[in-house]
């Protein structure tokens, strides 16, 4: 499918699929479900396989109906789409069309119309309309108590803990999308760094990274370029603005893409000007407390134990002057922020690392003053050695 | 027939929601509603004026509760940096945020957390007495749940209707945000119109609209920039794709994007190379269909009329051998990337009797076997006598003609 090509690492779609199929189907065993249905763009991708146009009017008009008994899940998707997502991906089962005819499902606001009884009729199709069914859990609430009465002898559960188990480890194929989706990070990163100077807007640095971005083949619209400059009220809550870039600031650049739907987040910081010695200090503590926290991102390791690595070495490092909020970084996959939490043992539900786990590491410093710094990092946990699959420089970009 | 030339939006974001609240307001009354809950990224805009980190994952991820004797929603935004938004507007002085450290709520997939909890005081601060509580109709369903558990008495109801009604009209302070992204939309797609040669592909006039829209003000493209090129849109599936634009094909170029929340919707379609007859003429079909269509716009005509007009004025102009392909026409717009009114066949779409304030666009095409599709798409207001068009790019078959076609 032209769009979604590999970069540098090839991803057998079909594969990536099926592995993903085969992990959730042995959740549902444990749980004793007997399919789980999903509508969400990244619960569909992550058990079609399949792309759904980026956008929160189209966030609900896939469905996967995924059932114990069967290798590959039913489909529902858009009537007009429904040709050409057969032909990208032949290897599914026919898809069945869900009418956009004037109807109100894919409006905003929404209406379940008449697609739950569609639904419903997969369901039945599939003999699993008296069995449990697990729901994804951003399946809107008018849809789901319209399956309720489509289906009374359906017991109806969330699938929320299943999904977020299955979505923990990343397949082979799922690790190759992601390293893809770096790449293309790492292009848009050097586009900004080029485009920032003393004198640039904000938005400009911005456009240009989605610009370059988009050119090599991001798939997303949906994730801003954060570049943020200098030090003022709205910082942390800004959309990248028509602020001019000024000497004398820091700036970091947070950017990211999908990839066939999996996420890159990476993060950069520039200096407008020369640094003082305490913004050196500081900077070389956050590399050298990011790198710390790499190596601990190990299996049997925490990501607790990552939180307090990154905070250790930054309040050592500068002799207490800097430490962590709660917040290191997060893991990312289908989604932008996926749990394992990278942050404190009081503020972040506690788990363990496990192998093809693919977590953002990030710590970040404020400087009253002077503006904001931050390093990011994705790491993909192996069996050994921790892959750092973002490899933009760390060297603190200074601009004269 | 009005012609858009306002420009720099100078919108009362406090107005705005004054305006949006008490249309809100009339109707929670109509329809015996005590309490609106909203939290998809559409209705949260639509009650507070306000923008949040835009991103898919945070697509319900701000909540805000509207009771009839507020003047504005409490907010529940996400906790932290987020809640500085009240820096942007000092109009909103109750707020609770919702937690995001340690919340599962707070990532995909959403598990549930603290969230449920929070809601749910909120809601039943509101007084004793059982109250009947109208939910955003995309609040996940666990939510839904959460809260009828948490409060037996409270009645929960789906706000869509009430919703859909009082968005179906804009106010003055949304007509200008949404003329700012019409004018970002111009901007972008006359950009994209000059890229398009030979030899470049899909996405690198994707890349062109996607920091065009960053760069004059947009918030965010409503979906992926649609460049599609031949026949590829046909047979493939997600544009814009790696398909190289060779000369011969016809380019078809759909895009949107957002100024503060309120969308654009737009199309132009631009042959590489001389067209041939045959493309000139179906051009022209088009063209006439959606000029037509949109010169009939006025209060008091029906939706469907608009059908049967494009239809009308595409068969005239082809002695019957063309005319709407399918049902569809257009859509409304504004917080929304779909919205009421539907434009479309009788029957086929809700029938609704056009009125001052309602925002729609008009795109008639038709496909050209074997070169690709002739879309064109304005997007346009009903006026108090007529219509005001927004969007103002010529119509051009290829670049060189740019206003004209020969």
């Amino acid at each position: 499918m032209l769009g979604t090509e590999s970069l540098q690492y090839e991803v057998d779609w079909e594969a990536l699929t099926r592995s993903n199929i085969a992990r959730t189907k042995a959740l549902m065993d444990e749980q004793d479900v007997d399919a789980v249905l999903v509508g969400t763009i990244e619960n569909f991708r992550y058990l079609s396989g399949l792309p759904t146009n980026y956008t929160f009017a189209y966030s609900v008009v896939n469905w996967a109906l995924l059932t114990m008994n069967e290798e590959l899940p039913h489909l529902l998707a858009l009537d007009y789409q429904k040709a050409a997502m057969e032909r990208t991906a032949s290897w599914h089962n026919p898809i069945t069309p869900l009418p956009f005819d004037g109807t109100r499902e894919a409006r905003q606001p929404m209406d379940a119309g008449a697609w739950p009884a569609l639904i419903a009729n997969v369901c039945r199709e599939a003999g699993v309309d008296k069995g449990v069914i697990a729901l994804d859990p951003g399946i809107p609430f008018v849809i789901k108590d319209a399956l309720v009465n489509e289906l009374p002898t359906v017991t109806f559960v969330n699938a929320c803990e299943i999904l977020r188990d299955a979505r923990f480890v990343k397949n082979e194929e799922e690790l190759a999308a992601i390293r893809n989706a770096c790449m293309i990070g790492e292009i848009g990163l050097r586009a900004g760094l080029k485009r920032i100077r003393v004198g640039a807007v904000e938005r400009e640095v911005a456009g240009t990274i989605e610009q370059a971005m988009r050119t090599r083949g991001a798939e997303n619209s949906l994730s801003v370029p954060f570049i943020l400059s200098g030090d003022h009220p709205l910082l942390g809550y800004a959309y990248p603005s028509d602020k001019t870039i000024r000497n004398g600031e820091l700036a970091i650049l947070d950017v990211g893409c999908a990839f066939g739907g999996y996420y890159s987040d990476l993060c950069r910081t520039v200096y407008l000007g020369h640094p003082t010695r305490e913004i050196e200090k500081a900077y070389e503590a956050m590399v050298k407390a990011i790198d710390r926290a790499i190596d601990t991102c190990r299996p049997g390791r925490t990501n607790i134990d990552v939180y307090n690595s990154l905070d250790e070495t930054l309040r050592n490092e500068t002799d207490g002057e800097h430490q962590l909020g709660w917040f290191g970084g997060h893991a990312a996959g289908l989604g932008i922020n996926e749990e394992p939490m990278i942050g404190s043992s009081e503020k972040v539900n506690s788990y363990t690392l496990e192998e093809g786990m693919y977590l953002c590491i990030e710590p970040g410093l404020h400087l009253p003053g002077i503006g904001l710094m931050c390093i990011e990092e994705g790491v993909i946990v192996t069996a050994d050695e921790p892959e750092v699959v973002t490899k933009s420089t760390r060297d603190l970009t200074r601009f004269r | 027939m009005q012609v858009t030339n306002g420009v720099t939006p100078d919108i009362d974001w406090k107005s705005l929601t004054q305006l949006n609240v008490q249309r809100t307001k009339a109707l929670m009354e109509e329809l015996d509603i005590d309490l609106v809950l909203v939290g998809a990224i559409d209705n949260w805009r639509y009650l507070t004026g306000l923008p949040l980190y835009y991103c898919i994952q945070w697509f319900v991820s701000n909540f805000a509760v509207l009771a009839r004797e507020m003047t504005f929603p409490l907010l529940m935004p996400l906790e932290g940096p987020i809640a500085q938004m009240t820096k942007l507007a000092p109009w909103f002085d109750n707020v609770v945020p919702l937690p995001r450290a340690g919340a599962s709520d707070a990532v995909t997939p959403a598990v549930p957390g603290p969230w449920i909890e929070t809601i749910a005081g909120v809601l039943s601060g509101f007084g004793q007495s059982s109250h009947v509580v109208a939910l955003d109709p995309a609040l996940p369903f666990y939510i839904k749940d959460g809260l009828e558990n948490a409060l037996p008495r409270m009645e929960f109801v789906s706000a869509g209707e009430l919703l859909r009604k009082a968005r179906l009209i804009k106010n003055e302070e949304e007509i200008k945000a949404i003329r700012a992204a019409c004018v970002i939309d111009e901007i972008a797609m006359d950009r994209a119109l000059r890229a398009v040669e030979d030899g470049r592909t899909e996405l690198e006039i994707a890349g062109i609209i996607d920091y065009n829209f960053r760069r004059h003000g947009a918030e965010s493209s409503s979906a992926n920039p649609f460049v599609g090129a031949g026949v590829y849109p046909q047979l493939g599936y997600l544009t814009p794709s790696n398909k190289v634009i060779r000369h011969g094909e016809l380019v078809r170029i759909d895009i949107g994007c957002a100024y503060g929340g309120y969308y654009s919707d737009f199309s132009r379609s631009v042959s590489v190379g001389e067209p041939d007859a045959e493309t000139k003429y179906i051009y022209d079909i088009v063209k006439t269909g959606l000029e037509r269509a949109s010169m009939a716009v006025r209060p008091g005509i029906m939706n469907y009329d608009l059908f049967t007009v494009c239809d009308k004025a595409m068969r005239e102009a082809s002695d019957g051998q063309y005319g709407m392909e399918w049902w569809f026409l257009g859509h409304g717009l504004g917080v929304g990337i779909h919205e009421d009114p539907m434009i479309g066949k009788e029957g086929s779409v809700e029938a609704f009797l056009l009125e001052e304030g309602m925002y729609f666009c008009l795109e008639p095409c038709i496909t050209i076997p074997g070169r690709g599709m002739v879309g064109l798409e304005d997007d346009m207001i009903v006026t108090s006598d007529g219509v005001e068009i927004l969007t103002r790019t010529g119509f051009c078959l290829t670049m060189t003609e740019l206003g004209t076609i020969s």
